[in-house]
């Protein structure tokens, strides 16, 4: 799992991500903090991409994007927008062909008239297993507005198409923390108080009483829009060390800008023998 | 100050050492120590939908401040 984040203000496209890369093995999770999850398109692009949930299909990210800026040097995408819909395309048809196998295995069981507790267990734990997603952000010349699009990749639903991010910022993958942080309520916390019996007011009330306490955050600076990001993706990741939760987020945390007057510059960026240095 | 003997907190009412999870939250560290892993709606449950991303719209109860000084 992942903390993936996306801000879009008027000066530019801030995106970061956390490096851990959860894997399970005969003998549970295992975590690895050094995994890329926010990436260039090409080498001195203006549009990067942040990813979050499956950690990879049979091509890495790597790779698929390579070929992807491979596609753009003789057939430019125009605007992000086409760039992410050219995305979802590439990365929809591998995705289809290496999980096609457990996708069905997922309708099989959801057309199920009846499940038992480990065929239960197995749906769910399909249904989110293959959940993948993308934020693509950036501009594209000669637009010079900053732009991002979300891409998200359910096993149950259809090939997505790009989704224009509209707010200042946007997370995603372990949303939770975030939640509470700045609107003072996450959606599993608000839907356990709704149903305990004890909230006799209407659910708008309690979005009500949320928004009095909801930290506000303003059209930001470029630089603070940055420091934003990080300190979200900190909070989540020391959310999670400061207490029983796993330790799905974690390693460094990478950044990077996009403004509308240069390229694509990694604000923070781990070095190649980061994790060698860190044993 | 009570001193902390051999590294351990000092928790006189027992509200660490004596509170013990329950329901789900329970269930979620027992399928964890027999497993070693979450069970999806556990992870969905504590830090959130996959699926779904959250986002926070700017405020406009903010206005850019003049370069000027008040007088």
């Amino acid at each position: 799992m992942t903390i993936a984040m996306c801000s879009v203000t008027p000066e530019g496209v801030v995106l970061g991500a956390d490096s851990t890369m959860s894997v399970v093995s005969s003998s549970g999770f295992h975590y690895l903090n050094f995994n890329q999850k926010l990436f260039e398109i090409g080498d001195g692009s203006t549009v990067g991409v942040v990813t979050w949930g499956l950690g990879g299909l049979s091509k890495s990210w790597r790779t698929l994007l390579a070929e992807l800026s491979d596609d753009f040097k003789g057939n430019p995408a125009g605007t992000v927008q086409a760039a992410a819909e050219r995305w979802a395309d590439k990365v929809w048809a591998l995705y289809t062909a290496d999980l096609a196998v457990p996708i069905q295995r997922l309708k099989t069981l959801v057309g199920q008239a009846t499940r038992s507790a480990a065929e239960d267990e197995e749906m769910k734990n399909l249904k989110h297993g293959m959940v993948l997603g993308f934020c693509v952000g950036g501009y594209m010349e000669p637009d010079r507005s900053p732009k991002a699009y979300e891409l998200v990749f359910d096993p149950q639903a259809a090939k997505p198409t790009p989704q224009e991010q509209k707010s200042i910022l946007k997370w995603w993958g372990a949303p939770n923390p975030i939640m509470r942080l700045i609107n003072a309520l996450d959606q599993e916390l608000k839907a356990d108080i709704l149903n305990s019996g004890k909230w006799s007011g209407t659910p708008a009330d309690l979005d009500a009483v949320c928004q009095k306490h909801a930290l506000k955050v303003p059209i930001l600076p470029i630089r603070d829009a940055v420091d934003l990001v990080h300190a979200c993706i900190s909070s989540t990741i020391k959310a999670m060390k400061f207490s029983d939760l796993p330790q799905i987020c974690g390693g460094p945390i990478e950044i990077a800008v996009i403004t509308t007057d240069r390229r694509f510059r990694w604000v923070k960026h781990k070095p190649w023998d980061a994790a060698i240095m860190e044993g | 100050m009570k001193k902390i003997k051999n590294g351990a907190q000092p928790d006189p009412n027992g509200l660490v050492t004596e509170q013990q999870p329950t329901g789900w939250l329970a269930e979620m560290h027992k399928h964890f120590q027999r497993t070693g892993t979450y069970r999806a709606e556990d992870l969905e449950r504590v830090l959130g939908d996959p699926r779904e991303g959250a986002e926070v719209e700017a405020t406009t109860d903010f206005q850019f401040g003049s370069f000027l000084a008040k007088s």
